[in-house]
């Protein structure tokens, strides 16, 4: 995924209902079919816009060569359920507040490119690092 | 600002030029998607896209190289601890709900022109928001956004 033209992180609109949400329950669900993304190989070159990294003496970061980014789909279903923790934010530094849950998570999903398709594993609970879902506010909408 | 800075800077102006054509095109892919206002300024296809703002930290994992991720990884270590965490939101001027998710697992690549397939791995960070921001219009809006 690129980052937009206004620098927000890799985020990209979706049909609204591609998301539900039962927060009182913890639970959501992403879920998105055929989304047309680059593939930018790794994260390097998707941080240095398919520039790589030169491994010049004095930084330290492996030389990565160029890439240029590839034309993909992607179609991904996760799910958020499960509640682990849950707090209440308010946080003056980052100006944000909200509540928060940690929960599991399952994902499956698949790729498609010139050449190459990936398909994952049958979703596994176990497979979660950590997860959050939250209803917050941020920005202006913190006060 | 030394050289190699102002070098990356004018690279990055280039790659700034070409991602606002991708972002024109990307938006009239997603032209409707956005609710209840499109999300183009109006419905030329030159139209500049009604864009997010970006959360105002984040980091540069790869500095001097490489841009700046307004992004804030969550951290295995507070899953027991979610009050620990920080601004899980990649937009700004945000109110509605985030998700964000750090896993891992395996499956399978296939090579699709010969057929062989082999056992890969991987870890996504991946997630959305959903729900109103403020444009770089100044305006409103109401959207929902996959973190891909």
């Amino acid at each position: 995924m690129h980052i937009d033209s206004n620098d927000v992180f890799w985020m990209t609109p979706v049909e609204h209902d591609a998301v539900q949400v039962e927060f009182d329950e913890a639970r959501a669900r992403l879920k998105v079919d055929k989304l047309r993304v680059f593939d930018d190989h790794d994260l390097a070159n998707s941080l240095t816009l398919g520039m790589g990294l030169p491994g010049d003496p004095g930084f330290p970061y492996p030389a990565i060569a160029p890439k240029a980014p590839v034309r993909a789909t992607v179609s991904f279903d996760v799910e958020w359920r499960g509640i682990a923790d849950m707090a209440e934010i308010h946080n003056s530094a980052q100006t944000f507040k909200g509540t928060f849950y940690s929960t599991g998570t399952t994902i499956k999903w698949s790729a498609e490119q010139p050449g190459f398709r990936f398909e994952s594993e049958t979703p596994d609970p176990g497979r979660n690092l950590i997860s959050v879902l939250g209803r917050e506010q941020n920005g202006v909408f913190f006060t | 600002m030394n050289e190699e800075d102002f070098a990356w800077r004018k690279i990055g102006r280039r790659w700034l030029s070409r991602r606002n054509l991708i972002c024109g095109a990307g938006a009239i892919a997603g032209a409707g998607l956005l609710r209840p206002r499109p999300v183009f300024a109006d419905d030329n296809e030159h139209a500049t896209c009604v864009l997010a703002n970006p959360i105002p930290g984040g980091g540069t994992p790869f500095k001097p190289f490489g841009v700046v991720v307004h992004h804030n990884p969550l951290n295995a270590a507070n899953r027991l601890a979610v009050a620990n965490i920080n601004d899980p939101s990649q937009i700004t001027d945000f109110d509605g709900f985030v998700g964000l998710t750090n896993i891992h697992g395996g499956g399978t690549g296939t090579n699709t022109v010969t057929g062989d397939s082999t056992i890969l791995a991987f870890r996504a960070d991946m997630g959305f928001s959903q729900g109103n921001f403020i444009g770089v219009d100044g305006r409103q809006h109401e959207g929902t956004f996959a973190f891909v």
